[in-house]
Protein backbone atom coordinates (compact mmCIF):
# COMPACT_ATOMS: atom_id res chain seq x y z
CA UNK A 1 0.00 0.00 0.00
CA UNK A 2 2.99 2.13 1.08
CA UNK A 3 4.34 1.61 -2.38
CA UNK A 4 1.65 2.27 -4.31
CA UNK A 5 0.59 5.78 -3.03
CA UNK A 6 4.83 6.62 -3.21
CA UNK A 7 4.50 5.72 -6.85
CA UNK A 8 1.24 7.37 -7.61
CA UNK A 9 2.49 10.58 -5.58
CA UNK A 10 5.23 10.81 -7.96
CA UNK A 11 3.73 9.90 -11.55
CA UNK A 12 1.22 12.50 -10.91
CA UNK A 13 4.20 14.80 -9.92
CA UNK A 14 6.22 13.88 -12.96
CA UNK A 15 2.54 14.54 -15.12
CA UNK A 16 2.64 18.26 -13.62
CA UNK A 17 5.89 18.30 -14.73
CA UNK A 18 4.89 17.04 -18.12
CA UNK A 19 2.38 20.06 -18.16
CA UNK A 20 5.08 22.47 -17.01
CA UNK A 21 7.17 21.64 -19.34
CA UNK A 22 4.49 22.17 -22.57
CA UNK A 23 3.91 25.25 -21.18
CA UNK A 24 7.48 26.10 -20.86
CA UNK A 25 8.31 24.95 -24.65
CA UNK A 26 5.34 27.20 -25.87
CA UNK A 27 6.83 30.22 -24.24
CA UNK A 28 10.84 29.87 -25.33
CA UNK A 29 9.39 29.23 -28.95
CA UNK A 30 7.45 32.59 -28.52
CA UNK A 31 10.53 34.57 -26.71
CA UNK A 32 13.05 33.02 -28.97
CA UNK A 33 10.80 35.08 -31.92
CA UNK A 34 9.47 37.84 -29.87
CA UNK A 35 13.37 38.93 -28.34
CA UNK A 36 14.29 39.68 -31.63
CA UNK A 37 11.70 42.16 -32.42
CA UNK A 38 12.39 45.81 -32.16
CA UNK A 39 9.24 47.51 -30.60
CA UNK A 40 7.94 50.37 -32.99
CA UNK A 41 4.80 52.67 -32.27
CA UNK A 42 2.96 53.54 -35.72
CA UNK A 43 0.14 55.53 -35.82
CA UNK A 44 -2.86 53.54 -35.42
CA UNK A 45 -5.57 53.01 -38.22
CA UNK A 46 -8.11 54.21 -36.25
CA UNK A 47 -8.60 55.05 -32.41
CA UNK A 48 -11.95 53.27 -30.74
CA UNK A 49 -13.00 55.51 -27.82
CA UNK A 50 -12.40 53.86 -24.44
CA UNK A 51 -14.13 54.23 -21.44
CA UNK A 52 -11.05 53.33 -18.45
CA UNK A 53 -12.41 52.66 -15.28
CA UNK A 54 -10.71 52.76 -11.68
CA UNK A 55 -12.76 50.86 -8.79
CA UNK A 56 -11.10 52.73 -5.91
CA UNK A 57 -11.94 51.64 -2.35
CA UNK A 58 -10.45 53.11 0.02
CA UNK A 59 -7.03 53.61 -1.97
CA UNK A 60 -6.22 57.47 -0.84
CA UNK A 61 -2.55 55.71 -0.55
CA UNK A 62 -2.30 54.94 -4.36
CA UNK A 63 -4.84 56.51 -6.36
CA UNK A 64 -3.00 60.00 -7.10
CA UNK A 65 -0.18 58.33 -9.02
CA UNK A 66 -2.47 56.20 -11.18
CA UNK A 67 -4.67 59.22 -11.48
CA UNK A 68 -2.51 61.43 -12.96
CA UNK A 69 -0.51 58.30 -15.10
CA UNK A 70 -3.76 57.46 -16.79
CA UNK A 71 -4.52 61.41 -17.96
CA UNK A 72 -0.73 61.30 -19.46
CA UNK A 73 -1.53 57.83 -21.36
CA UNK A 74 -0.06 57.77 -25.30
CA UNK A 75 -3.57 57.66 -26.77
CA UNK A 76 -5.77 60.61 -28.05
CA UNK A 77 -7.05 62.60 -24.97
CA UNK A 78 -10.58 62.90 -26.77
CA UNK A 79 -10.99 59.52 -27.27
CA UNK A 80 -10.06 58.54 -23.46
CA UNK A 81 -13.35 58.99 -21.37
CA UNK A 82 -12.19 58.20 -17.37
CA UNK A 83 -14.59 57.29 -14.55
CA UNK A 84 -13.39 56.87 -11.40
CA UNK A 85 -15.02 55.37 -9.11
CA UNK A 86 -14.79 55.96 -4.95
CA UNK A 87 -16.53 52.61 -3.78
CA UNK A 88 -17.64 53.41 -0.21
CA UNK A 89 -14.91 54.91 0.78
CA UNK A 90 -14.24 56.50 4.52
CA UNK A 91 -10.87 57.88 3.57
CA UNK A 92 -9.77 60.72 1.12
CA UNK A 93 -9.75 58.87 -2.10
CA UNK A 94 -12.73 61.08 -3.83
CA UNK A 95 -11.27 64.33 -2.55
CA UNK A 96 -7.54 62.96 -4.07
CA UNK A 97 -9.53 61.77 -7.44
CA UNK A 98 -10.88 65.67 -7.68
CA UNK A 99 -7.80 67.25 -6.91
CA UNK A 100 -5.57 65.28 -9.35
CA UNK A 101 -7.94 65.76 -12.37
CA UNK A 102 -8.77 69.46 -11.71
CA UNK A 103 -6.46 70.62 -14.40
CA UNK A 104 -7.38 67.97 -16.44
CA UNK A 105 -11.27 68.84 -16.41
CA UNK A 106 -10.49 72.65 -17.02
CA UNK A 107 -8.68 71.31 -20.00
CA UNK A 108 -12.01 70.08 -21.50
CA UNK A 109 -10.95 66.28 -20.46
CA UNK A 110 -13.75 64.02 -20.27
CA UNK A 111 -13.72 63.19 -16.49
CA UNK A 112 -16.73 61.30 -13.92
CA UNK A 113 -15.78 60.92 -10.19
CA UNK A 114 -18.65 58.94 -8.71
CA UNK A 115 -19.33 57.98 -5.05
CA UNK A 116 -20.62 54.73 -4.77
CA UNK A 117 -22.06 53.38 -1.83
CA UNK A 118 -24.05 50.13 -3.70
CA UNK A 119 -22.53 46.71 -3.16
CA UNK A 120 -20.89 44.10 -5.17
CA UNK A 121 -17.31 44.80 -4.54
CA UNK A 122 -15.19 45.23 -7.64
CA UNK A 123 -17.90 43.38 -9.83
CA UNK A 124 -20.51 46.16 -8.68
CA UNK A 125 -18.46 48.82 -9.94
CA UNK A 126 -17.90 46.80 -13.25
CA UNK A 127 -21.55 46.96 -13.65
CA UNK A 128 -22.49 50.26 -12.59
CA UNK A 129 -19.33 51.63 -15.02
CA UNK A 130 -20.85 49.65 -17.32
CA UNK A 131 -24.17 51.00 -17.78
CA UNK A 132 -22.55 54.92 -18.02
CA UNK A 133 -19.67 54.18 -20.25
CA UNK A 134 -19.90 55.85 -23.62
CA UNK A 135 -16.77 54.41 -24.99
CA UNK A 136 -16.42 51.41 -27.77
CA UNK A 137 -14.22 49.75 -25.08
CA UNK A 138 -13.78 49.40 -21.39
CA UNK A 139 -10.60 49.57 -20.23
CA UNK A 140 -10.01 48.98 -16.48
CA UNK A 141 -7.04 49.62 -14.25
CA UNK A 142 -7.03 48.81 -10.50
CA UNK A 143 -6.27 51.97 -8.21
CA UNK A 144 -2.60 50.79 -7.71
CA UNK A 145 -1.98 49.62 -11.35
CA UNK A 146 -0.42 52.79 -12.73
CA UNK A 147 0.03 52.06 -16.14
CA UNK A 148 2.85 53.02 -18.45
CA UNK A 149 2.43 55.57 -20.63
CA UNK A 150 1.83 53.16 -23.81
CA UNK A 151 0.02 50.45 -21.93
CA UNK A 152 -3.12 51.30 -23.88
CA UNK A 153 -1.68 52.21 -27.07
CA UNK A 154 -0.20 48.61 -27.05
CA UNK A 155 -4.11 46.91 -26.22
CA UNK A 156 -5.41 48.92 -28.68
CA UNK A 157 -2.92 47.73 -31.56
CA UNK A 158 -3.48 44.14 -30.92
CA UNK A 159 -7.09 44.65 -30.87
CA UNK A 160 -7.03 46.03 -34.25
CA UNK A 161 -5.11 43.27 -35.39
CA UNK A 162 -8.90 41.03 -35.35
CA UNK A 163 -11.25 42.90 -34.19
CA UNK A 164 -14.11 40.76 -35.08
CA UNK A 165 -12.81 38.00 -32.55
CA UNK A 166 -10.46 39.81 -30.19
CA UNK A 167 -13.14 40.94 -27.11
CA UNK A 168 -10.70 41.30 -24.45
CA UNK A 169 -6.99 42.26 -24.69
CA UNK A 170 -4.61 42.14 -21.73
CA UNK A 171 -1.24 43.58 -20.56
CA UNK A 172 0.78 42.67 -17.99
CA UNK A 173 1.52 43.67 -14.84
CA UNK A 174 4.82 44.30 -12.99
CA UNK A 175 5.18 44.73 -9.46
CA UNK A 176 5.89 48.77 -8.65
CA UNK A 177 7.23 47.72 -4.91
CA UNK A 178 9.50 44.91 -6.03
CA UNK A 179 12.56 45.49 -3.73
CA UNK A 180 11.00 46.33 -0.58
CA UNK A 181 11.53 42.91 1.13
CA UNK A 182 12.22 39.12 0.58
CA UNK A 183 8.68 38.37 0.07
CA UNK A 184 7.98 41.26 -2.38
CA UNK A 185 11.13 40.12 -4.35
CA UNK A 186 9.37 36.99 -4.32
CA UNK A 187 5.98 37.53 -5.93
CA UNK A 188 7.87 39.75 -8.24
CA UNK A 189 9.25 36.37 -9.49
CA UNK A 190 6.27 34.34 -9.40
CA UNK A 191 4.66 37.61 -11.51
CA UNK A 192 7.22 37.66 -13.85
CA UNK A 193 7.35 34.03 -14.38
CA UNK A 194 3.37 33.83 -14.90
CA UNK A 195 2.90 36.51 -17.34
CA UNK A 196 6.17 36.24 -19.39
CA UNK A 197 6.13 32.26 -19.22
CA UNK A 198 2.40 31.12 -18.26
CA UNK A 199 0.47 33.86 -20.15
CA UNK A 200 2.91 33.71 -23.15
CA UNK A 201 2.74 29.73 -23.91
CA UNK A 202 -0.93 29.66 -23.73
CA UNK A 203 -1.88 32.20 -25.73
CA UNK A 204 1.29 31.42 -28.39
CA UNK A 205 0.09 27.58 -28.28
CA UNK A 206 -3.93 27.85 -27.91
CA UNK A 207 -4.63 31.46 -28.30
CA UNK A 208 -6.68 31.11 -24.61
CA UNK A 209 -5.85 34.10 -22.87
CA UNK A 210 -6.77 35.44 -19.18
CA UNK A 211 -7.99 38.26 -17.89
CA UNK A 212 -6.49 39.61 -15.39
CA UNK A 213 -7.88 42.31 -12.71
CA UNK A 214 -6.15 44.85 -14.17
CA UNK A 215 -5.02 46.74 -17.47
CA UNK A 216 -6.90 45.19 -20.11
CA UNK A 217 -9.76 46.45 -22.45
CA UNK A 218 -13.00 44.52 -22.84
CA UNK A 219 -15.68 45.51 -25.81
CA UNK A 220 -18.48 47.65 -23.58
CA UNK A 221 -21.09 45.79 -26.69
CA UNK A 222 -19.75 42.09 -25.45
CA UNK A 223 -20.07 42.96 -21.84
CA UNK A 224 -23.29 44.46 -21.81
CA UNK A 225 -24.44 40.90 -24.27
CA UNK A 226 -23.58 38.84 -21.21
CA UNK A 227 -24.78 40.80 -18.48
CA UNK A 228 -21.50 42.29 -17.12
CA UNK A 229 -19.36 40.59 -14.42
CA UNK A 230 -20.74 38.06 -11.59
CA UNK A 231 -22.13 39.75 -8.83
CA UNK A 232 -20.13 38.33 -5.33
CA UNK A 233 -17.38 36.28 -7.56
CA UNK A 234 -13.94 36.47 -5.91
CA UNK A 235 -11.92 36.43 -9.04
CA UNK A 236 -14.35 38.52 -10.97
CA UNK A 237 -11.35 38.35 -13.94
CA UNK A 238 -10.96 34.60 -13.94
CA UNK A 239 -14.81 34.58 -13.95
CA UNK A 240 -15.30 36.48 -17.17
CA UNK A 241 -12.63 34.92 -19.33
CA UNK A 242 -14.64 31.46 -18.86
CA UNK A 243 -17.50 33.55 -19.81
CA UNK A 244 -15.73 34.86 -22.85
CA UNK A 245 -14.10 31.82 -24.23
CA UNK A 246 -17.69 29.98 -23.90
CA UNK A 247 -19.27 32.91 -26.74
CA UNK A 248 -16.57 31.30 -28.96
CA UNK A 249 -14.60 34.88 -28.87
CA UNK A 250 -10.80 34.88 -28.04
CA UNK A 251 -8.70 37.04 -24.96
CA UNK A 252 -5.45 38.08 -26.66
CA UNK A 253 -2.51 38.96 -25.19
CA UNK A 254 -0.66 42.36 -25.71
CA UNK A 255 2.70 41.60 -23.93
CA UNK A 256 4.00 44.90 -24.19
CA UNK A 257 1.25 46.40 -22.68
CA UNK A 258 2.71 46.78 -18.73
CA UNK A 259 1.26 48.48 -15.71
CA UNK A 260 3.15 48.37 -12.59
CA UNK A 261 0.87 47.51 -9.68
CA UNK A 262 1.78 47.17 -5.77
CA UNK A 263 1.77 43.78 -4.30
CA UNK A 264 1.47 42.90 -0.49
CA UNK A 265 4.23 43.95 1.87
CA UNK A 266 3.77 41.57 4.40
CA UNK A 267 3.20 37.91 4.97
CA UNK A 268 -0.52 38.44 6.56
CA UNK A 269 -1.85 40.82 3.59
CA UNK A 270 -0.42 37.98 0.76
CA UNK A 271 -2.17 35.19 2.60
CA UNK A 272 -5.52 37.15 2.76
CA UNK A 273 -5.05 38.37 -1.07
CA UNK A 274 -4.01 34.63 -2.34
CA UNK A 275 -6.74 32.72 -0.18
CA UNK A 276 -9.17 35.06 -1.65
CA UNK A 277 -7.70 33.92 -5.21
CA UNK A 278 -7.37 30.29 -4.33
CA UNK A 279 -10.96 30.16 -3.07
CA UNK A 280 -12.34 32.08 -6.04
CA UNK A 281 -10.02 29.59 -8.15
CA UNK A 282 -12.03 26.12 -6.43
CA UNK A 283 -15.29 28.01 -7.36
CA UNK A 284 -14.29 29.03 -10.77
CA UNK A 285 -13.38 25.01 -10.85
CA UNK A 286 -16.61 24.35 -9.09
CA UNK A 287 -18.62 26.80 -11.92
CA UNK A 288 -16.92 25.09 -14.54
CA UNK A 289 -16.67 21.26 -13.69
CA UNK A 290 -19.68 20.19 -16.16
CA UNK A 291 -17.73 21.83 -18.85
CA UNK A 292 -15.41 18.25 -19.06
CA UNK A 293 -18.56 16.73 -20.28
CA UNK A 294 -20.61 18.63 -22.11
CA UNK A 295 -20.50 20.15 -25.32
CA UNK A 296 -18.17 23.73 -25.23
CA UNK A 297 -16.04 25.74 -26.96
CA UNK A 298 -12.52 23.29 -26.60
CA UNK A 299 -10.83 26.25 -25.25
CA UNK A 300 -13.31 26.12 -22.52
CA UNK A 301 -12.81 22.31 -21.77
CA UNK A 302 -9.06 22.69 -22.31
CA UNK A 303 -8.92 26.17 -19.57
CA UNK A 304 -11.10 23.64 -17.00
CA UNK A 305 -8.71 20.52 -17.20
CA UNK A 306 -6.12 23.11 -16.68
CA UNK A 307 -7.81 24.45 -13.57
CA UNK A 308 -8.97 21.14 -12.30
CA UNK A 309 -5.53 19.49 -12.42
CA UNK A 310 -3.58 22.32 -11.14
CA UNK A 311 -6.01 22.56 -7.69
CA UNK A 312 -7.18 19.14 -7.40
CA UNK A 313 -5.02 16.50 -9.03
CA UNK A 314 -1.22 18.26 -8.50
CA UNK A 315 -2.23 19.77 -5.27
CA UNK A 316 -3.38 16.96 -3.69
CA UNK A 317 -0.15 14.70 -5.48
CA UNK A 318 1.87 17.89 -3.55
CA UNK A 319 0.62 17.86 0.11
CA UNK A 320 1.22 13.96 -0.01
CA UNK A 321 4.43 14.20 -1.06
CA UNK A 322 5.25 16.94 1.49
CA UNK A 323 3.50 14.28 4.53
CA UNK A 324 5.82 11.74 3.12
CA UNK A 325 8.75 13.87 3.23
CA UNK A 326 8.03 14.91 6.42
CA UNK A 327 7.19 12.18 8.31
CA UNK A 328 10.52 10.22 6.93
CA UNK A 329 12.54 13.10 8.30
CA UNK A 330 10.42 13.15 11.51
CA UNK A 331 11.51 8.85 11.70
CA UNK A 332 15.07 9.93 10.71
CA UNK A 333 15.46 12.45 13.50
CA UNK A 334 14.60 10.64 15.98
CA UNK A 335 15.61 7.07 15.03
CA UNK A 336 19.05 7.32 17.24
CA UNK A 337 17.19 7.38 20.49
CA UNK A 338 14.43 4.85 19.07
CA UNK A 339 16.15 2.61 16.59
CA UNK A 340 12.95 0.11 16.25
CA UNK A 341 11.27 2.53 14.69
CA UNK A 342 11.06 2.00 10.74
CA UNK A 343 11.03 4.72 8.01
CA UNK A 344 7.40 4.43 7.30
CA UNK A 345 7.46 5.28 2.99
CA UNK A 346 10.23 3.05 1.44
CA UNK A 347 10.52 0.93 -1.30
CA UNK A 348 12.16 -1.35 0.38
CA UNK A 349 15.01 -0.55 3.10
CA UNK A 350 17.36 -2.34 0.27
CA UNK A 351 16.24 -0.18 -2.74
CA UNK A 352 19.17 1.82 -2.54
CA UNK A 353 19.79 2.86 -6.09
CA UNK A 354 16.38 3.56 -6.52
CA UNK A 355 16.58 6.08 -3.88
CA UNK A 356 19.38 7.74 -5.14
CA UNK A 357 17.50 7.96 -8.55
CA UNK A 358 14.68 9.82 -7.15
CA UNK A 359 16.91 11.92 -5.04
CA UNK A 360 18.95 13.04 -8.38
CA UNK A 361 15.35 13.23 -10.00
CA UNK A 362 14.30 16.15 -7.07
CA UNK A 363 17.38 18.11 -7.65
CA UNK A 364 16.76 18.17 -11.93
CA UNK A 365 13.23 19.02 -10.96
CA UNK A 366 14.73 22.13 -8.82
CA UNK A 367 17.11 23.15 -11.26
CA UNK A 368 14.26 22.98 -13.81
CA UNK A 369 12.46 25.21 -11.54
CA UNK A 370 15.00 27.71 -11.54
CA UNK A 371 15.82 27.81 -15.02
CA UNK A 372 12.27 28.12 -15.62
CA UNK A 373 12.29 31.63 -13.66
CA UNK A 374 15.84 32.66 -15.01
CA UNK A 375 14.09 32.44 -18.41
CA UNK A 376 11.31 34.51 -17.52
CA UNK A 377 13.97 36.86 -15.92
CA UNK A 378 16.48 36.77 -19.82
CA UNK A 379 13.14 38.10 -21.46
CA UNK A 380 13.10 41.40 -19.55
CA UNK A 381 16.00 43.69 -19.99
CA UNK A 382 17.74 44.02 -16.61
CA UNK A 383 16.44 41.35 -14.29
CA UNK A 384 18.21 38.11 -15.36
CA UNK A 385 20.84 38.52 -12.30
CA UNK A 386 22.91 36.38 -10.38
CA UNK A 387 20.78 37.73 -7.13
CA UNK A 388 18.09 36.42 -9.09
CA UNK A 389 19.25 32.70 -9.39
CA UNK A 390 19.76 32.31 -5.30
CA UNK A 391 15.92 33.92 -4.65
CA UNK A 392 14.45 31.46 -7.23
CA UNK A 393 16.18 29.04 -4.82
CA UNK A 394 15.48 30.11 -1.58
CA UNK A 395 11.93 30.68 -2.73
CA UNK A 396 11.53 26.83 -3.67
CA UNK A 397 11.77 26.17 -0.35
CA UNK A 398 10.21 29.05 1.31
CA UNK A 399 8.01 30.73 -0.61
CA UNK A 400 6.92 28.37 -3.17
CA UNK A 401 5.60 26.13 -0.16
CA UNK A 402 3.56 28.87 0.83
CA UNK A 403 1.26 28.19 -2.14
CA UNK A 404 0.65 24.61 -0.67
CA UNK A 405 -0.79 25.99 2.90
CA UNK A 406 -2.79 28.76 1.14
CA UNK A 407 -4.60 26.06 -1.50
CA UNK A 408 -5.18 23.69 1.79
CA UNK A 409 -6.60 26.51 3.37
CA UNK A 410 -8.91 27.38 0.71
CA UNK A 411 -9.89 24.24 -0.23
CA UNK A 412 -11.06 23.28 3.24
CA UNK A 413 -12.91 26.70 3.54
CA UNK A 414 -14.99 26.60 -0.05
CA UNK A 415 -15.62 22.77 1.22
CA UNK A 416 -16.68 23.98 4.51
CA UNK A 417 -18.86 26.73 3.38
CA UNK A 418 -20.70 24.35 1.39
CA UNK A 419 -21.30 21.83 3.70
CA UNK A 420 -22.80 24.84 5.99
CA UNK A 421 -24.06 26.36 3.66
CA UNK A 422 -22.34 30.15 4.36
CA UNK A 423 -21.58 32.75 2.19
CA UNK A 424 -17.72 32.29 0.88
CA UNK A 425 -17.92 35.12 -1.19
CA UNK A 426 -16.79 37.60 1.16
CA UNK A 427 -14.26 40.14 -0.34
CA UNK A 428 -11.33 40.80 1.07
CA UNK A 429 -9.42 44.27 -0.27
CA UNK A 430 -5.46 43.76 -0.59
CA UNK A 431 -4.25 46.09 1.67
CA UNK A 432 -2.06 48.85 0.29
CA UNK A 433 1.29 50.67 0.98
CA UNK A 434 2.89 54.06 0.63
CA UNK A 435 5.28 53.86 -1.87
CA UNK B 1 5.57 -3.03 -9.85
CA UNK B 2 8.67 -1.59 -7.91
CA UNK B 3 10.91 -2.29 -11.01
CA UNK B 4 8.21 -0.76 -13.73
CA UNK B 5 8.31 2.45 -11.85
CA UNK B 6 12.14 2.20 -11.56
CA UNK B 7 12.23 2.02 -15.15
CA UNK B 8 10.20 5.07 -15.29
CA UNK B 9 11.97 7.05 -12.77
CA UNK B 10 15.26 6.28 -14.91
CA UNK B 11 13.63 7.34 -18.35
CA UNK B 12 11.92 10.73 -16.16
CA UNK B 13 15.46 11.77 -14.38
CA UNK B 14 17.62 11.32 -18.13
CA UNK B 15 14.81 13.12 -19.68
CA UNK B 16 15.20 15.72 -17.21
CA UNK B 17 18.76 15.67 -17.47
CA UNK B 18 18.93 16.72 -21.19
CA UNK B 19 16.09 19.22 -20.60
CA UNK B 20 18.16 20.97 -17.66
CA UNK B 21 21.09 21.32 -20.85
CA UNK B 22 18.56 22.39 -23.49
CA UNK B 23 16.84 24.76 -21.01
CA UNK B 24 19.81 26.55 -19.99
CA UNK B 25 20.98 26.89 -24.09
CA UNK B 26 17.78 28.18 -24.42
CA UNK B 27 18.00 31.08 -21.64
CA UNK B 28 21.39 31.75 -22.61
CA UNK B 29 19.83 32.45 -26.32
CA UNK B 30 17.13 34.88 -25.10
CA UNK B 31 19.06 36.72 -22.66
CA UNK B 32 21.36 37.73 -25.43
CA UNK B 33 18.73 38.41 -27.71
CA UNK B 34 17.08 40.72 -25.29
CA UNK B 35 20.32 42.40 -24.80
CA UNK B 36 20.60 42.95 -28.55
CA UNK B 37 17.60 44.21 -29.39
CA UNK B 38 17.42 46.83 -26.33
CA UNK B 39 20.92 48.20 -27.59
CA UNK B 40 19.16 48.17 -31.49
CA UNK B 41 16.01 50.09 -29.47
CA UNK B 42 17.92 52.23 -27.86
CA UNK B 43 20.51 53.53 -30.99
CA UNK B 44 16.80 54.00 -32.68
CA UNK B 45 15.27 55.80 -30.05
CA UNK B 46 17.92 58.63 -30.71
CA UNK B 47 16.02 59.79 -33.47
CA UNK B 48 12.98 61.90 -32.27
CA UNK B 49 9.54 59.65 -31.36
CA UNK B 50 6.00 60.10 -33.09
CA UNK B 51 3.79 60.56 -30.51
CA UNK B 52 -0.24 59.02 -31.08
CA UNK B 53 -1.16 62.34 -29.11
CA UNK B 54 -0.25 63.85 -32.53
Amino acid sequence: MNEFLLMTTLTSIWCSLALAIVILAGAIHFWLRESRVVVTMPPLDRYPTISIIVPAHNEALVIERTVRALLTLNYPATRVELLLYADNCQDQTAQIMRRATAAARAAGRQVQIVERTGTGGKAGVLNDALKLARGEYLAVYDADAMPEENALYFLVQKLLENPQDYVAVFGRNKTRNAQQNFLTRCINQEIVTSQRVQHCAVWHLFKIGRIPGTNFILERSFAQRIGGWRDGALTEDTDISFTIMKAGKLIALAHNSEAFQQEPETLRDYYRQRLRWAKGNYQVVGHNFCHLFDRVAWRVKLETLYYVCTFLWFNLAIVCSDVILVSNLAVMAVRPWFPQLAIPWTFGGGNLLLTHLLLLNWVLMIIVYMVQINIAMATQYGQATADQIWLALASYFTYAQLFIVVSVHAAGSVLVDRLLGRDGSHWVKTRRFAD
Amino acid sequence: MVKGFFLLAMVVTIGLAILTALLLVCQWVIYFRVEQTMVTRRHRARTPRRSANE
